[in-house]
């Protein structure tokens, strides 16, 4: 431990003035290959307050990202971007860290960017209806997945993404279509296999809904859509028990869904458990809340007006 | 309606059949607004800078003048610039002349000038007789007392009815079953003429990055009243009182007045913009719980809060109960909530209503039966309150003008949309608000009547060539309220059995017709005709001939 404290004490105080940005960044680069991450941090940060350096700050996010310090490394990154607007680079680095760290917002703001820059990159589009669809912008998230599907048609995961965002905007039909394509590409994805049992059952199919939801949790057996469809089914058969045990397992699987908490209302007030149906309003509400305050962000403070969704409504 | 000769009808048919394609439109509603004489323009300033110039107007049709044939009056409203000048919006009451046309007597009747109207319900709200007319809107409401010789007196001030702020939807009832009838008023937005939300400025104030008008997301909403009837021609204000005074000020628009539950009290459903819409149970002794959460009719299947508009009922699939069928806003399908037991689902996918109303702003709806084959059809009347996004078209989305919708019933439990095999008296986007339904011509088949925000009214009669049989009910309810408002009316045909409610308001902001229409298919007699009246007392009439107006009054023949 003590020539370890030695070595980081030494590694702080020693003087790096006169190192140009080279130096600075190979010595970073050494240092991290030693596995002296605070070494590598510090001399970083040197070269990116001293010399400007997009690449330092890159570095350095990367390293604070593998730190688990996601908020640290955003941060680096949106001064990287301050420093370079336009650059490819960070912004999809912001862009990567940002989806990662499930912050849809400031995603969103370089993806939006990304592919202004970059219009033809397929790649960019999908990203940015994925967070879009996350913020819970599922109009413009729509928009931009078909982007992506048109530039590079028949790819799985922005088909499924597509047919997410569908079923998000009700439009069960047409998401059916794009989760069956999907399918067809990767049949064993659990995910789509699930949002393929969520449109069958808004637009009545019970039978194929129960069988597609009951496949995708022997794939993930803890996917919150799939125990949702068994739960709105059930509640559509009047099955309340059933409906409330698929329901909870639904709102465990994902905590943070309102359409869960929704569900549970309605079903504990089927069963005559107003307190736990009011409670369940209450958290649903909540999460409405958050949802709506998340959706006002994007709105207001980080994307550019051409992005930005739907307003006094 | 007026009929064509019949010479000049067929001649003009063969032209017709042989200069169009097969495929051409069948006949349906054919848009008689201008050869009626309706010559009414409702006005709107051009960019809708400010909600308060989105949201009018309503419509009511009812026959002010108790001559057998239903009147229209059409609401108007100001716009920011013309807020000083009321003489600037002119309300109009046309009088059915029984010829296929109808005469301005808006002047003589006194009902004109209601200032920044929003919306209309009527009843006869003294017991005289003779229908009366309440005006919702900004500033104060309007109750005209009818003075039986085609005029109108304003008594809001001493009713005690102007309310204040803006108010929209309304609509009487005797929810205390004390025999008058009191009456419910939603209230949308708190307006401040002078120091509105500038266009765009604000945070709420984009749709989709466009600069548009605020609201009413950001700004307050305003709580609502519920008049109760003292029995002297004066109301007291008891919302808070009864439960139902809307505290957090959700942004109400339509209402709608039946018995949710079945227990035979009036329940209240109010359809709220933005917001979750409510349910208020009637509790019986004067005060109401709201439950639109827990009965499930107070958001979409998905939990997600709607800007819901408008507001019909209808028992559509003949299961003995109204179901409810609410209008959206765009992106938000309007919702069809069918009650089973203690509560309602929502079937708006499962009936396919749901998804072709995705792209559009619904208002006024109503359910009813256009073909007259004894199942209820729908219609819901759109248009958006952007104009801006003209310019701006977005892929698939609907512009600012919108087309209607028309579903009719496949008996099924299900309806097909059909607006488009009956030309453009529905396929032409328009900007339409508030709907109401009426026989305007007695000939057994519904016409439609819409408000539409931007200029001409729409007045569509039905031309449906080989509708079913028919029957209409007009009933005359015991004083005080002698438009039996809260009556069912259940027709037995066969192993058919409709059931109609007696409503004043619903839709949006609009008042239909109160005598109650049904479709009777082939068949030429209706086995039954029964009536239960708002005070649980019933009347029954057998073997009723089809084609016919039947009256029946509650004191000739109550058991």
């Amino acid at each position: 431990m003590i020539p370890l404290l030695l070595a980081l004490a030494l590694s702080a105080d020693a003087p790096s003035q006169g190192r140009d940005r080279a130096t600075l960044l190979a010595d970073a680069a050494a240092a991290l290959e030693a596995g002296r991450r605070t070494e590598a941090r510090q001399l970083l940060k040197e070269a990116a307050d001293r010399f400007q350096s997009v690449s330092a700050l890159l570095q350095l996010a990367r390293l604070q990202s593998g730190e688990r310090d996601a908020a640290g490394a955003l941060e680096t990154l949106q001064r990287a971007r301050t420093l370079a607007p336009n650059s490819e680079e960070v912004l999809s680095a912001i862009a990567q860290l940002a989806l990662a760290a499930r912050l849809p917002v400031p995603a969103a703001g370089a993806l939006e960017a990304l592919t202004r820059m970059c219009p033809d990159v397929a790649q960019y589009h999908y990203l940015f209806g994925v967070a879009l669809m996350t913020a819970g912008d599922t109009v413009r998230a729509t928009d931009s997945l078909q982007t992506a599907d048109r530039l590079e048609p028949g790819r799985s995961l922005t088909l499924a993404a597509l047919g997410l965002a569908l079923n998000n905007r009700k439009q069960f039909a047409e998401a059916k279509t794009a989760l069956s394509r999907s399918l067809e590409i990767d049949p064993e994805r659990g995910e789509t296999i699930a949002a393929l049992a969520e449109a069958e059952a808004s637009l009545g199919d019970v039978e194929a809904a129960e069988q597609h939801a009951r496949r995708a949790l022997e794939l993930a057996p803890a996917d919150p859509t799939a125990h949702l469809v068994i739960g709105m089914v059930r509640l559509q058969q009047s099955r309340y028990e059933d409906a409330r045990d698929a329901l909870v397992k639904a709102a465990a699987a994902d905590p943070q869904s309102a359409k869960a908490d929704y569900q549970l209302s309605l079903v504990y007030a089927r069963l005559g458990d107003t307190a736990t149906a009011e409670r369940h309003l209450e958290s649903y509400r909540r999460k409405l809340a958050e949802t709506n305050a998340r959706v006002k962000a994007m709105r207001t403070d980080t994307l550019p007006p051409a992005v930005k969704p739907g307003g006094g409504r | 309606m007026r009929r064509l000769p019949a010479v000049a009808f067929l001649a003009s048919a063969a032209l017709i059949g042989a200069a169009r394609q097969p495929d051409a439109p069948a006949r349906l509603f054919r848009d008689i607004t201008a050869e009626a004489g309706i010559t009414f323009r409702h006005h709107a300033a051009p960019e809708k800078k400010y909600i308060v110039e989105s949201m009018s107007g309503g419509v009511a049709v009812f026959d002010y003048d108790n001559d057998g044939r239903v009147d229209l009056y059409f609401v108007d409203s100001l716009t920011v610039e013309t807020a000083n000048r009321p003489d600037a919006a002119r309300s109009a009451l046309y009088r059915n002349l029984g010829d296929g046309r109808f005469e301005d007597v808006t002047d003589r009747a006194g009902v004109g000038h209601p200032g920044w109207a929003m919306g209309v319900c009527t009843a006869d709200v003294d017991g005289d007789g003779w229908q009366d007319v309440y005006v919702t809107g900004l500033g104060a409401n309007h109750l005209y007392r009818n003075n039986h010789d085609g005029t109108f007196a304003d008594v809001s001030e001493r009713a005690g009815v102007r309310g204040g702020g803006w108010s929209a939807g309304c609509g009487f009832a005797d929810y205390d079953r004390d025999g008058r009838l009191d009456l419910f008023v939603s209230r949308y937005v708190k307006i401040d003429l002078a120091r509105l939300p500038e266009f765009g400025k604000d945070k709420t104030c984009e749709y989709r990055g466009i600069a548009v008008q605020c609201g009413p997301r950001g700004l307050e909403g305003e709580s609502d009243f519920l008049f109760h009837n003292d029995g002297d021609g004066r109301f007291s204000e008891v919302a808070a009182a009864a439960g139902v005074s809307d505290p957090k000020g959700y942004f109400g628009l339509g209402i709608a007045w039946f018995d949710a539950n079945g227990d035979g009290w009036p329940d209240l459903y109010v359809a709220n913009d933005s917001t979750a819409n409510f349910l208020y149970v009637n509790q019986k002794n004067g005060t109401f719980k709201e439950t639109a959460f827990p009965m499930g009719v107070a958001v979409s299947e998905d939990g997600a809060e709607q800007g819901s508009m408008g507001v019909a009922l209808g028992d559509y699939d003949h299961s003995g109960r109204f179901s409810l069928h609410v209008t959206n806003f765009s992106e938000e399908y309007n919702a069809l909530y069918r009650p089973e037991g203690d509560h309602f689902s929502d079937l708006s996918f499962r009936s396919r209503t749901a998804a072709v109303s995705l792209p559009l702003v619904g208002w006024g709806n109503a359910f009813f039966d256009y073909d007259n084959d004894g199942w209820l059809d729908l219609i819901a009347v759109n248009g958006h309150v952007y104009p801006q996004l003209d310019r701006v078209r977005m892929g698939a989305s609907a512009g600012y003008r919108q087309r209607k919708l028309l579903y009719h019933n496949r008996a099924d439990g299900t309806f097909d949309e059909v607006a488009a095999k009956y030309g453009p008296a529905l396929t032409e986007e328009r900007v339409s608000r508030g709907l109401a339904l009426g026989d305007l011509d007695n000939d057994g088949g519904l016409d439609v009547v819409i408000n539409d925000l931007d200029g001409a009214p729409q007045v569509l009669h039905n031309e449906l060539a080989g509708r079913g049989h028919w029957l209409i009910v007009k009933l005359r309810g015991a004083t005080p309220n002698t438009d039996a408002i809260g009556a069912i009316v259940t027709v037995k045909t066969g192993a058919t059995v409709q059931k109609s409610l007696v409503q004043s308001g619903s839709s949006y902001l609009s008042q239909h017709d109160m005598r109650r229409h049904f479709g009777l298919g082939a068949a030429e007699i209706a086995d039954s005709v029964e009536i239960a009246w708002p005070d649980g007392t019933t009347s029954r009439r057998e073997r009723v001939k089809a084609g016919q107006i039947l009256e029946i009054a509650q004191e000739a023949i109550r058991k």
